[in-house]
């Protein structure tokens, strides 16, 4: 191919996804992609190219992360995963408090799973719960709406009069009322259950709604969902799309009558009323690209400039901009101690797969109140998943389940959360590429004082061991960021404004 | 349910997630329109929910998954009046072994267009995104342009950045 055929095809390729290409240029076309592979590699490459432009462009939309009546489109994509989901439930667990014992899996009842983000004219018929909820908690709503966001990412917008059960971050159990679910990509296989049908979502939107007669009506409104008859003989599971609608009564399965009527009122949408949470953060981009200074981007959360120290080589192109690069000798730390310790900390980190498996540490951060973490990734098989996230708190660990090393970028977000029932251990909640971990090992993390305001990243000053590896868009912030908050920022790079959660 | 059949689906949920860009790539690229390419997308990802039992630990799930792909981009033609497929067999079946051939580097392709996306003029960028999340008029209205201006801007900005990708790859080599 010369020069004017590459610009001549690429006029091709532009018009065939525009949708303006005539017949001729469409026997041109034909005919150019027949004669030469170098014309083939172009058209994949281009086509490829648009296609990356699709996921890009959906990613980088405005984001309406709390507008639950469109979802973006490329939330469709994963939903055909059908009878898959659903045996993952029980494997989940959902976000873990550490126990004190090793292997103490009976602290799991103390953790938070869900939050109550936004309410409408909400009232409650019993005590009105707190903001964070624990699994087991059951929701009583008199009238109005409430909206729950599950740590999955899962949100559920319950209409009064209804009692729900918070079962764990991926499931809920609707005793009566209406519910709306809207259930992201990171969260497909959350489960809505009933004492008549199981629902697990494949990443769509679906209501249910529970009389007191023990039925539920589903109804998908986007996506799919997969439902499993419960307490019947022939409990056969089977899948319902868009627009598709089934009623479970303890003698089996059913027709809804009016579902068009009934269609229509889930596709209402409430303005929800959320309480503005604002933020003080810190970010270090690592957009230097030379020098031994990393400058911070500051908003009420003071903490200057990392100084880097070792090889001279420390910066590389990164995830967003540069990157810092750790090559077995660099570290980098702050010179003043952090005023107070973060709730959330997060950053990109990509691992070759022949990086050396040692414990050198990709950070150590000051978190909550005085809880000194170092995160590394896994060497010990025994304890969780080799090369998965470590976080190590003294003689305590918590460790992810997804593998980092394998050359690709990779999201961490680590959420600090308060545990009212025992403010001796700290509630953690690990995202890996946006989604919640299911840790693969844990043991006895504390608080403790050790280290209260530090922050280092590449390796411990009392350690001979480095890390190797890349870093970049290093972030830690004063409140628990949530499960869209961390979505969006993986995404965009961009925090989401307290107005824009509030106004949505 | 054992806990075999429960790894094996755990195994599968993890594939699909980690590769249903590649996948949606592959068909993107036979049937380049989103939408048909979504819904095929779909309906393969269905058919690799059936037949994972086939499917071998290990061995490339992309090309196996794209293989079925192949066969829902076929029979698609004949199933819908108005199907999305353009080209005749004998082309589709070229540029899919082509598709084939090059699905190794796509993943490198995808990571250096960002950085290319952000070397672009403001203007340009939100063109191009306006475009794919939305449609032309609509980028066109946004970025004050023409409509013929838009189209012509658009097949611009995609060779810009197809030849851009491919030096970043091939400077990235040299190094």
């Amino acid at each position: 191919m010369n020069d004017i055929e590459r610009v001549e095809l690429n006029e091709l390729c532009s018009a065939l996804m525009d949708d303006t290409l005539a017949d001729a240029q469409r026997s041109r076309m034909e005919e150019m992609l027949l004669a030469s592979d170098e014309a083939r590699r172009f058209y994949v490459r281009t086509m490829a190219l648009s296609a990356s432009l699709i996921g890009y462009a959906s990613e980088m939309q405005t984001p309406e992360p709390l507008n639950i009546i469109r979802p973006p489109q490329w939330r469709r994509w994963i939903s055909p995963l059908a009878a898959a989901a659903v045996i993952l439930i029980g494997v989940w667990i959902g976000r873990s408090l550490m126990g004190g014992k090793s292997g103490d899996a009976a602290a799991d009842g103390d953790e938070m799973v869900a939050q109550i983000t936004g309410a409408k004219d909400c009232q409650w018929a019993a005590a009105t719960p707190g903001d964070e909820l624990a699994p087991g908690q059951r929701l009583e709503l008199k009238s109005g709406f409430a909206e729950i966001t599950f740590d999955s990412g899962a949100q559920l917008v319950l209409e009064g009069p209804a009692t729900l059960d918070v079962r764990s971050a991926w499931e809920a159990e609707l005793q009566r009322g209406t519910v709306k679910a809207n259930v992201p990509q990171e969260a497909i296989g959350f489960t809505l259950t009933n004492a008549t049908v199981q629902v697990v979502d494949l990443g769509t939107e679906f209501s249910m709604t529970a009389g007191d007669d023990g039925a539920a009506e589903v109804f998908v409104l986007k996506g799919a969902v997969e439902v499993q008859p419960r307490n019947t003989g022939h409990s056969q599971k089977s899948v319902l799309r868009e627009k598709q609608s089934r009623r479970f009564a303890k003698n089996g399965g059913s027709e809804v009558r009016d579902s068009d009527a009934k269609f229509q009122r889930f596709a209402r949408k409430i303005a929800m009323v959320r309480r503005a949470r604002p933020m003080a953060y810190a970010r270090w981009h690592f957009d230097e690209g030379t020098g031994d200074v990393a400058a911070s981007e500051t908003n009420g959360f003071s903490a200057g400039a990392l100084r880097i120290e070792g090889s001279s080589q420390h910066w590389s192109e990164g995830r967003w901009g540069k990157a810092l690069a750790f090559d077995g000798s660099t570290t980098a730390k702050l010179d003043a101690a952090l005023p107070r310790g973060a709730r959330t900390v997060a950053f990109w980190t990509r691992l070759s797969e022949t990086a050396p498996t040692n414990d050198g540490a990709l950070a150590g951060v000051s978190m909550g109140k005085g809880t000194f973490f170092e995160f590394l990734t896994n060497t010990r098989p025994g304890q969780g998943t080799p090369g998965a996230l470590r976080l190590q708190s003294g003689n305590g660990w918590f460790i992810g389940s997804t593998p980092l090393r394998d050359g690709r970028w990779h999201h961490i977000a680590t959420v600090f959360g308060a545990n009212p029932k025992n403010a001796t251990k700290p509630g953690l909640a690990l995202y890996v590429d946006g989604r919640l971990e299911t840790p693969s090992g844990r043991h006895a993390l504390r608080r403790s004082d050790e280290n209260a305001g530090a922050l280092w990243l590449g390796g411990a000053a009392g350690s001979s061991e480095r890390f190797q590896g890349l870093l970049d868009e290093f972030l830690i912030a004063d409140r628990q960021l949530s499960p869209q908050e961390i979505r969006h920022l993986m995404r965009t790079n961009q925090l989401l404004s307290p107005d824009t959660v509030a106004a949505n | 349910m054992s806990n075999a059949a429960a790894d094996r689906t755990k195994e599968l949920v993890l594939l699909m997630t980690q590769n249903q860009r590649r996948i949606f790539s592959y068909i993107y690229t036979l049937v380049p329109d989103r939408h048909a390419a979504e819904d095929l997308l779909q309906e393969t990802s269905l058919v690799v929910c059936e037949k994972f039992g086939d499917y071998t630990l290990g061995t490339d799930f992309v090309a196996w998954a794209c293989q079925i792909a192949w066969w829902q981009v076929r029979a698609s033609r004949t199933k819908y009046a108005r199907s999305k497929v353009v080209f005749d067999d004998k082309v589709l079946e070229a540029v899919a072994h082509t598709a084939a051939e090059l699905a190794p580097e796509q993943d490198a392709r995808h990571e250096a267009l960002a950085r290319c996306l952000q070397k672009l003029a403001t203007r340009d960028r939100e063109l191009l995104l306006t475009r794919y999340e939305s449609n032309v008029e609509e980028a066109a209205r946004r970025t004050g342009r023409s409509l013929v201006a838009a189209y012509k801007a658009l097949a611009r900005l995609r060779k810009l950045l197809h030849d851009c990708v491919t030096n970043q790859l091939s400077s990235e080599a040299a190094t």
